[in-house]
């Protein structure tokens, strides 16, 4: 019974032991009544413990999730829009925006001329998956990828959009994806983390991150993310300061423990067994967490797969090399976010500099998985959190456009983890606007990562405030036509 | 009110008569529309009797507690209602069953059962007083047997027989078995109809006077007409109703059950276009034929689903008594007998605890030991967990002796030994492990020739090696490890690169380095005053990395004042006329930086006063080249002399090289500097033009372009 997880609401805290107090003496007495021991409280732990189990046989046992954080476009990624190229610059028909609302950076422009990518696109891999010449180790790895082509959300600004990608609501107040697979599934590996942060920075126009997309929300403090640093030292403040052994910590820990302890029989707060449990987590990393870490046995070969970049501690391509280590090490969901894709001007300038600092170490991060064994059991996902629009906002000069914010379709790509290798899905009419073909909800996404992962978005609940919480809330259909 | 029981009684009789004619020539009743909507009704009528039955078992038990009376009025009111809708349910029945939407076999079982349920009750409440309370306790009791009976034949008309099997699920199990051998109708298209349509398509229910149950039925097809036309899908009836839209009333499957798949579908289609034949196997198709694909990936599809076990499950305690921080046991998903293990932290790896394994060495089938020290000793346990499927050895230390003991792991699938150093002895695997499907290999010892030849060799085995890259791609540039580009007295230049053997050059005046031209680093090297380095790494294999630039300064002869001229933008003050001197150097990628200073409508221009005369040699200005935001370099600085405020002298002046528009994306902190004779002053003054007029390649073309300027310093 040391995993928090079953205990997690046993805890008396005030709200559970008055919201059990009317219904439960009442249900006591009747059960009581009808079957003895129907309320002792090894059948509760047995169920407590099933629940910490996928619901069925997963596909896939760990998430790695690339977020290109400012959301790439599509259109210079992903989907392939010829039409823009032969209408450029004329207007966005109005039967095609159709009434779609704007941000406040395009609705009072005059026109809305339509730009087609200024990067050609070619196809590749057996079902000739279209990719722009932006991302060509990508490109090579076409038949491991699925790419969806026809997301869609309902944010049109980053925070809620970001905010909605991450953990199902927009408005930032419940668990993020990361934190719902550490409260159903546990952590694999007890000295590290179940859900683990990556930062890094492109050039170009950057959008920020902030610690509430990682939050456990509602949930047992124990499953937030945890924020690796992109200092030399990845996990700020983890070993021993010199001059205090392992030995002296442990003591320091027990003593720190019994105060908790002491505490907690007082208060009664769950957030001091939480605490607890971190000082514990806190003290196991201080061994595993080093021998990840340490890139600096990495073969030749690996340092060549992801890039020169990959050692140096605070770039894509070093993150992409940690988080295939993390997830060898049975960290659940690893989540990293690169930012700087926010191209509202100058896309033509920005996106080859972004594109290149995720081209390589993405590719690599999926073939390296894949050499290791390790992909068919890792879903691997890239992408943003909406696309941008097929108008150009600002000026359109030759070689220079911008892109605003579209909600409305975007791509992305997943990769392993039971995903069908080799596959376009979903499509978007030939403005690249709206999606005409298998659409792919936010919702509907997380319900289908949570099934590769053998959960069952409906299953996976959590009652707070009176009512029960799912990370797709009341929708969300899994997409059966992805999944090998 | 009181005539209520007599008109109850009328209607049951009238409707007792009706249904003895409707039961004796229900054959050749004729079918109009009021019929088809009354028969509709019978869903409706059926579930009353059998809550109507409830209620006057209830209240024959609680006779004995109510007087003799009210007991009568109640059960008798009661009673005639249930006969009511009895006999109303019994001839709507007769009506819907006339529809002919339903297998006759079964139909007339239940109409029997319902009619006589019916009859017997109008019987019941007739002549029940006139028995004794023996005959007409058994009698209820009959009845009560008989609405059981009646209700349980409905249920099988709607829902078939084997609604009430524990585990519906099972239905769904589709015999795969010699499936190439079998018509490719019975093999996977049968299979989806027992799924999603003959629920309602069959010998008891067929809706739409439609069966899906055999390929007979089939060819018959159903009221609507022939089911579909052998090689053209678009005028088959079955694929139009499937593609009908979700809300269109004739779409198939109705709107609230399990639609077919995208693939589903497309197998039909397939089927059809190809002849829709009833007889042929997948050996009669082609082998390029689309039909053989998709059969085969839907029915190897089905054929994978979870694996059944037959050793059973491994207790609980001894489960959880074999996890610990560096153990992680599990089942595979939850419910399931079968166990996977995997090890953590190389550090802290026992042999022992592997050991512990041996006691769930039965249910153990997942096994991942990758990065863990093991030796001989460890590769003996391994090979004693028979039922192994999944083992990862990635980056371990596995011999030639080690590999021999692998072969006793007779149900392995899947083998994983990246970053091992396996010699191409470990090919013996493959032939003695028959199961084997996929195995990851990645040694020094074992080329892609080793594993093209394997593959050769082991057609059923997939195998993956280890990625290498064989192009040279470019090397990141050097780092500068210095925090402050203001170099502290004594300070040097410290230069690193993350990569081992890559070697650093660089040069101190600005130039791009090369090998010839370039210093090669060392160790931490020293400058005097200021230098723009640039530093390359260069290593074998790779490309040449690109230049690596760093303006470091010595903090030169300090000011005793600094005076602002002309007016800064009011938008980037800075700290005033001290960010000249402070010392900071900012960032460049923030242009709100307080030790920025801007300026755009007017040039910088400044005095500068020390406290006696200095020999200045050099002046160095450090500005902000950020040309996305319209920040340029000052296009001509100009420095002035004197020993009074009165009495300047021109000493320099320099015009700066103008951006040309392949530095478009430039941004950086760039430094310029103007050498001068050294004659010792007291007052200096200094210009720096702000670019007047922005070239037409840039989006801000016409305007006036925008001067940040950092430091200036002064060496002797």
């Amino acid at each position: 019974m040391s995993n928090p997880f079953f205990e997690n609401r046993l805890r008396v805290n005030r709200r559970y032991f008055l919201g059990r107090l009317s219904l439960g003496l009442g249900t006591a007495a009747l059960g009581s009544l009808l079957i003895k021991d129907l309320f002792s409280s090894e059948t509760q732990t047995e169920n407590f413990i099933t629940q910490a189990l996928p619901h069925f046989a997963p596909k896939a046992k760990r998430v790695i999730y690339l977020f290109q954080n400012g959301a790439p476009s599509q259109l210079e990624s992903f989907d392939y829009k010829p039409m823009l190229n032969k209408m450029y610059g004329q207007d966005l028909p109005l039967s095609v925006r159709n009434g779609q609302r704007l941000t406040g950076m395009t609705a009072n422009q005059d026109t809305f001329p339509l730009v087609g990518s200024y990067f050609p696109f070619r196809q590749h891999g057996e079902a000739g998956i279209w990719i722009s010449d932006l991302f060509p180790n990508i490109a090579k790895i076409a038949d491991e990828i699925c790419v969806i082509k026809s997301m869609h959300t309902e944010a049109i600004n980053h925070d809620p959009a970001l905010t909605f990608m991450q953990t199902g609501a927009q408005q930032g107040n419940r668990p993020s994806m990361g934190s719902w697979l550490s409260y159903g599934l546990g952590s694999e590996n007890q000295n590290l983390p179940a859900f683990c942060v990556l930062l890094s920075k492109g050039k170009g126009n950057g959008q920020g991150v902030y610690s509430k997309l990682w939050t456990n929300g509602f949930l047992d403090s124990v499953h937030q993310g945890v924020q690796f640093s992109n200092s030399e030292e990845r996990v700020l403040y983890l070993l021993n300061q010199s001059g205090l052994t392992r030995n002296d910590r442990r003591l320091m820990l027990d003593k720190i423990s019994e105060l908790n302890h002491i505490n907690f029989e007082e208060v009664g707060d769950p957030e001091i067994q939480s605490k607890i449990e971190q000082y514990e987590l806190a003290y196991r990393m201080q061994t595993a967490v080093p021998e990840i870490t340490d890139l600096s046995k990495e073969s030749d070969d690996i340092i060549k797969l992801y890039g020169a970049d990959c050692l140096i501690p605070d770039t894509y391509a070093s993150n992409c090399l940690l988080a295939r280590k993390l997830s060898e090490s049975g960290v659940r969901f690893v989540q990293l976010y690169h930012q700087g894709w926010d191209q509202h001007s100058n896309l033509s300038g920005e996106m080859p500099v972004q594109a290149m600092d995720v081209d390589r170490a993405s590719a690599a991060l999926v073939m390296d998985l894949k050499q290791r064994g390790l992909l068919d059991e890792t879903l691997v996902i890239w992408g943003g959190e909406f696309g941008r629009t097929n108008y150009c906002q600002g000026p359109l000069s030759a070689g220079n456009y911008g892109r605003d914010h579209h909600p409305r379709a975007y791509s992305i790509w997943m990769a392993g983890g039971g995903v069908k290798p080799g596959m376009v899905y979903g499509e978007t009419d030939e403005f690249g606007y709206n999606i005409i073909e298998n659409p792919v909800h936010v919702n509907d996404f997380h319900a289908t990562v949570l099934h590769l992962m053998g959960l069952d978005h409906e299953k996976l609940i959590y009652k707070h405030l009176g009512r029960r919480y799912r990370l797709t809330d009341v929708a969300g259909k899994v997409v059966n036509d992805i999944i090998a | 009110m009181k005539k209520l029981p007599s008109i109850l009684s009328a209607c049951n009789f009238a409707c007792c008569l009706l249904l003895i004619l409707l039961g004796v020539f229900h054959e050749s009743l004729n079918i109009s529309d009021v019929t088809m909507l009354a028969g509709r009704f019978h869903v409706l009528f059926l579930h009353l009797p059998i809550g109507g039955m409830f209620a006057l078992i209830c209240i024959r038990l609680l006779k004995k507690t109510m007087q003799q009376e009210p007991y009568e009025h109640i059960f008798n009111l009661v009673l005639s209602n249930v006969l009511l809708v009895s006999l109303l349910s019994a001839i709507t029945g007769i009506f819907i069953a006339a529809s002919g939407d339903y297998g006759e076999e079964a139909v007339a079982l239940h109409r029997k059962a319902g009619m006589t349920f019916s009859v017997l009750l109008y019987a019941y409440s007739v002549i029940r007083h006139y028995l004794g309370v023996i005959a007409e306790t058994l009698l209820f009791t009959m009845l009560i047997f008989v609405l059981v009976f009646t209700g349980h034949q409905g249920g099988v008309i709607t829902h078939g027989t084997e609604f009430f099997a524990v585990n519906p699920d099972q239905t769904d199990e589709t015999d795969t078995t010699d499936w190439n051998k079998k018509p490719v109708f019975e093999s996977a298209i049968m299979p989806v109809m027992q799924k999603k349509c003959t629920s309602c398509h069959n010998e008891q229910k067929s809706n739409g006077g439609l069966m899906l149950t055999d390929a007979a039925s089939w060819q018959k097809g159903g009221k609507s007409g022939a089911l579909l036309i052998a090689g053209d899908v678009n005028n088959s009836l079955i694929i139009n109703r499937l593609l009908l839209p979700m809300d269109d009333e004739h779409h198939m499957p109705p709107a609230e059950k399990p639609q077919l798949t995208e693939e589903e579908i497309n197998l039909l289609r397939i089927w059809i276009e190809s002849g829709a034949s009833y007889t042929k196997t997948v050996q009669n198709y082609s082998e390029n034929d689309s039909l053989l694909a998709i059969v085969s990936a839907m029915i190897l599809k089905t054929s994978r689903k979870e694996k059944q076990y037959t050793f059973g499950n491994a207790p609980k305690e001894v489960v959880s008594r074999l996890n610990n921080p560096y153990v992680s046991v599990k089942p595979v998903y939850a419910g399931s007998p079968a166990l996977s293990a995997s090890f953590f932290v190389a550090s802290a790896y026992q042999t022992a605890s592997l050991d512990g394994l041996k006691t769930i060495g039965e249910q153990l089938v997942h096994l991942n030991l990758s990065g863990m020290p093991l030796g001989s000793k460890d590769f003996e346990i391994i090979a004693s967990f028979r039922n192994l499927e999944r083992l990862y050895l990635n980056n371990t230390a596995i011999s030639d002796q080690d590999i021999k003991l692998l072969e006793k792991l007779q149900n392995l699938i899947y083998l994983s030994m990246q970053d091992c150093r396996v010699s191409p002895a470990v090919e013996i695997l493959f032939s003695s492990i028959k199961p084997l499907q996929t195995v990851h290999i990645g040694s020094d010892k074992i080329n892609e020739g080793i594993i093209a030849s394997w593959q050769k060799r082991h057609k059923d085995i997939n195998f993956v090696s280890g990625v290498k890259i064989h192009e040279a791609i470019p090397l990141s540039p050097p780092i500068f490890k210095n925090e402050e580009g203001i170099l502290k007295t004594g300070d040097s230049i410290r230069l690193m690169h993350h990569i081992r053997g890559a070697s650093i050059w660089y040069t101190t005046d600005g130039s791009t380095p090369d090998t010839i031209k370039g210093i090669q680093y060392r160790k931490p090297f020293a400058i005097r005053q200021s230098a723009e380095i640039k530093a390359i790494a260069i290593k074998e294999g790779w490309v040449t990395s690109q230049p690596a630039s760093f303006n470091a300064y010595e903090a030169g002869v300090e000011p005793k004042a600094v005076r602002l001229i002309s007016r800064p933008a009011p938008q980037y003050p800075g700290l005033g006329p001290a960010t000249f001197t402070n010392r900071k150097l900012a960032t460049i990628s923030n242009t709100r930086d307080a030790n920025w200073i801007g300026y755009r409508d007017e040039p910088c221009v400044l005095e500068v006063e020390f406290e006696e005369p200095v020999a200045v040699q050099r002046v160095v200005l450090n500005f902000a080249c950020h040309i996305p935001q319209y920040i340029f370099p000052p296009t001509r600085i100009r420095v002035y002399g004197g020993n009074s405020l009165h009495a300047m002298q021109l000493l320099g002046s320099k015009s700066l090289k103008p951006i040309v528009p392949a530095e478009k994306e430039k941004v950086l902190s760039d430094t310029g500097q103007m050498v001068l004779l050294g004659k010792a002053y007291r007052y200096f003054r200094i210009e720096a033009d702000n670019l007047s007029k922005i070239p037409a390649w840039h989006p801000g073309k016409g305007e006036k372009g925008w001067l940040f300027i950092d430091e200036i310093f002064f060496y002797r």
